[in-house]
């Protein structure tokens, strides 16, 4: 099976008051902006996607050349729209994201996203995942075979029981 | 009181690895009264402390010293660092496994006499047979309580397989049920049924899989005859001048380095820890590694034919409730002359959780890794059943285990890299894996079937293989090297093919019979 993209730390599971260590606001707002239009989930409230931010933001404290890479990654991405990332509609901005797909800047934004965004407890619910099960016995008397749509539904069962 | 030994004893059977291989074969032993010492590399982390979450029991579970990749394989290029999914604890990756426990085919044993010579492969035949080893699958089975053997009944279906099942009767397939599975459908050898807890590959909290760290490890121990250290990473085997091997180099967790004396030693670090140590053993004796006359340590490394198929449904499934692999279609696990492949593969559910679900989507042959289509599928997680696809790879002299020409890991030892080209016989099979797979799911209603390449592999086999004849190989029918008497290969690096099936319940039959044959020639006094 694939494993991870990378590895976490434990992942925060409740929005705090955050002071970031390095990045600016306006820098903050646009990665916010990038990453919604990178991964659209409309009903996502920006918090949850603040919160791959902050892991970024985390990573830049501990590594000066990342916070160059962002930066000139940035830099790149807005030459290439133009203008301002703000006024960009959002068709532009998915074209001007395509056009720098294949970046390292773009393809670390994207796993990086990847790993922290999924990972975060507090999204689970939005996308019907239960998360951890053991403690409370797992799925056994908690749905694990509840599938209403298979039919006829008793035979099948029999039948994958041969 | 556990047993502890000395470094200097020299009257032990040492073995490398606490997993399917070296757990099964060190409890055999203490059985049988030997005193045996297992070295394992990573630490203890009982059962209480694991984790029901993927990305936490990753970081928890797994082998993450670095490795390098080199060939044409997918992996180079999206894991070029990470070849393999094993775990580096007590228990080896038995803590991390899906519990699938097949027998292999007669003829998967005569590969070479049935699939004939195939350009590229180095395919030979195993210097056994089945009706060598079914005595041993019988033990394996029952020591492991493997369902649907022994009279176990068969693990209640889950959602994921509910819906494979009801794809594989439309298409007409004859053999899906829940499987052979080492997970107690019923309470078992101390250990509780399933509760269809969903965190199969992330250790055992609930203790209904069996694995080496909740069954074979404390059983052994009791006897008085097994010590288990952990953290202790082998780094070489030594040697005398009369070409015996007389004990191992390893480094503690400090890294501060100890030599260990024993009477025989027993590799079972899985296929590219077991060749690196070898390798790493060169001596001005042997000066091409440990028990490597023939040239093949290393050589020959296989990693199974895989893949994934995922399916997205208009109504839920939740594949996440319920065991992780339990549910398995065998029609196409033989060997056929009308395929264009030669081999066989099976079709296995398999569920991910929200995490590693979004991590497998980004790196699928069928849409984006990002963006609008993406995040659709995302949403439809709900939706979505799986399978994992796993079948028989050819056997390659050029895919193999070398040690790194300059970079060295924590202990100084060189790392391993991992060469892979595939084999066309291992695409075409894919192929067709893939379509079958999809046309299950289309049975019955999939909406879009989405396609995951191979990922890092759990499935490690070959880089030691059997052989009949020295040159070909290097050990012989029960592990023993052909080179050194006293030196035993003990895990899935013995294998002389893949086979189509999950290797662990071989392993374990394998580490079985090589208890047997050992404590035989050492009450002989044979080595």
């Amino acid at each position: 099976m694939n494993p991870p993209v990378g590895v976490t730390d434990a992942v925060s599971t409740a929005s705090q008051a955050y002071e970031y260590h390095r990045l600016q606001p306006e820098l903050v707002e646009q990665l916010v902006s990038i990453y919604r239009t990178m991964f659209p989930h409309s009903t996502v409230p920006d918090e949850l996607y603040e919160h791959v931010v902050r892991k970024l933001d985390d990573q830049v404290a501990q590594n000066q050349e990342l916070s160059g890479f962002l930066s000139s990654g940035i830099e790149a991405l807005n030459r290439q729209a133009g203008s301002a990332w703000t006024d960009l509609s959002e068709e532009a901005r998915l074209q001007a994201l395509k056009l720098v797909e294949q970046t390292p800047f773009f393809q670390r934004l994207r796993s990086d996203f990847v790993v922290y965004f999924y990972s975060n407890p507090a999204i689970w619910p939005r996308f019907g995942y239960e998360g951890p099960s053991n403690d409370q016995g797992g799925y056994l008397h908690r749905g694990f075979n509840d599938i209403d749509w298979i039919k006829p539904r008793g035979a099948l069962i029999y039948a994958t029981n041969v | 009181m556990l047993r502890t030994f000395d470094l200097d004893d020299d009257d032990l059977v040492l073995i490398i690895g606490s997993g399917a291989g070296g757990g099964t074969l060190g409890n055999e032993l203490a059985q049988k009264g030997i005193r045996t010492l297992i070295l394992e590399a990573g630490p203890r982390i009982e059962r209480e402390q694991h984790i029901d979450d993927e990305r936490q029991s990753f970081a928890q579970l797994t082998w993450l010293d670095k490795r390098t990749t080199s060939g044409s394989w997918r992996i180079a290029k999206d894991y070029p660092n990470f070849p393999a999914n094993l775990c580096k604890v007590v228990g080896g990756t038995t803590v991390h496994w899906g519990g699938c426990s097949l027998r292999v085919q007669d003829h998967e044993l005569r590969a070479k006499d049935l699939y004939g010579d195939i350009a590229g492969t180095n395919l030979l035949n195993w210097p056994l047979t089945l009706a060598e080893l079914e005595p041993y699958y019988d033990k394996a089975e029952d020591k492991m309580g493997v369902t649907g053997t022994h009279g176990i009944p068969l693990l209640d279906p889950d959602n994921n397989q509910i819906v494979m099942a009801a794809g594989a009767k439309k298409v007409g397939y004859k053999e899906c049920s829940t499987g052979n599975m080492a997970i107690n459908s019923r309470p078992r050898d101390g250990r509780p049924a399933t509760i269809q807890d969903g965190f199969c590959f992330q250790g055992i909290r609930s203790n209904a899989k069996w694995s080496t760290l909740n069954s074979e490890i404390p059983k052994g121990e009791a006897t008085g005859n097994l010590e288990v250290r952990p953290q202790c990473h082998v780094l070489r085997i030594e040697q005398n001048k009369f070409g015996k091997v007389t004990g191992v180099v390893y480094a503690d967790k400090q890294g501060i380095n100890h030599q260990q004396r024993a009477r025989i030693v027993c590799v079972a670090g899985n296929s590219i820890e077991t060749p690196r140590i070898l390798l790493n053993s060169a001596s001005s004796r042997y000066s091409e590694g440990l028990a490597n006359s023939s040239g093949q340590v290393g050589r020959n490394y296989m990693r199974h034919m895989s893949g994934a198929v995922w399916a997205v449904f208009e109504k839920p499934v939740r594949m996440y409730r319920g065991n992780t692999m339990a549910g398995c279609i065998k029609d196409e696990g033989f060997h056929r002359q009308d395929r264009e492949f030669v081999g066989g593969y099976y079709m296995q559910t398999v569920h991910r959780g929200l995490s590693f679900m979004a991590a497998g989507l980004a790196n699928n042959l069928d849409l984006p890794g990002w963006g609008y289509e993406y995040t659709r599928i995302m949403e439809a997680y709900q939706c979505m059943a799986g399978m994992w696809l796993v079948g028989e790879d050819m056997p390659q002299v050029t895919n193999c285990v070398t040690l790194h020409p300059t970079e060295k890991d924590q202990f100084g030892m060189p790392i391993p890299n991992v060469h892979f080209d595939d084999h066309e016989n291992d695409i075409a099979m894919r192929i067709h894996a893939y379509k079958r797979g999809a046309m299950v799911y289309d049975a019955v209603g999939a909406t879009r079937i989405i396609r995951t390449p191979p990922g890092p592999s759990a499935h490690n086999l070959g880089t030691c293989r059997q052989s009949a004849r020295p040159e070909e190989g290097v050990c012989n029918k029960w592990g023993q090297t052909h080179d050194i008497a006293n030196l035993f290969i003990s895990d899935g690096s013995q294998f002389t093919t893949s086979t189509a099936e999950n290797p662990t319940l071989t392993i374990v039959a394998l580490a079985i019979r090589q208890a047997d044959y050992i404590a035989d020639q050492v009450a002989k006094q044979n080595i």
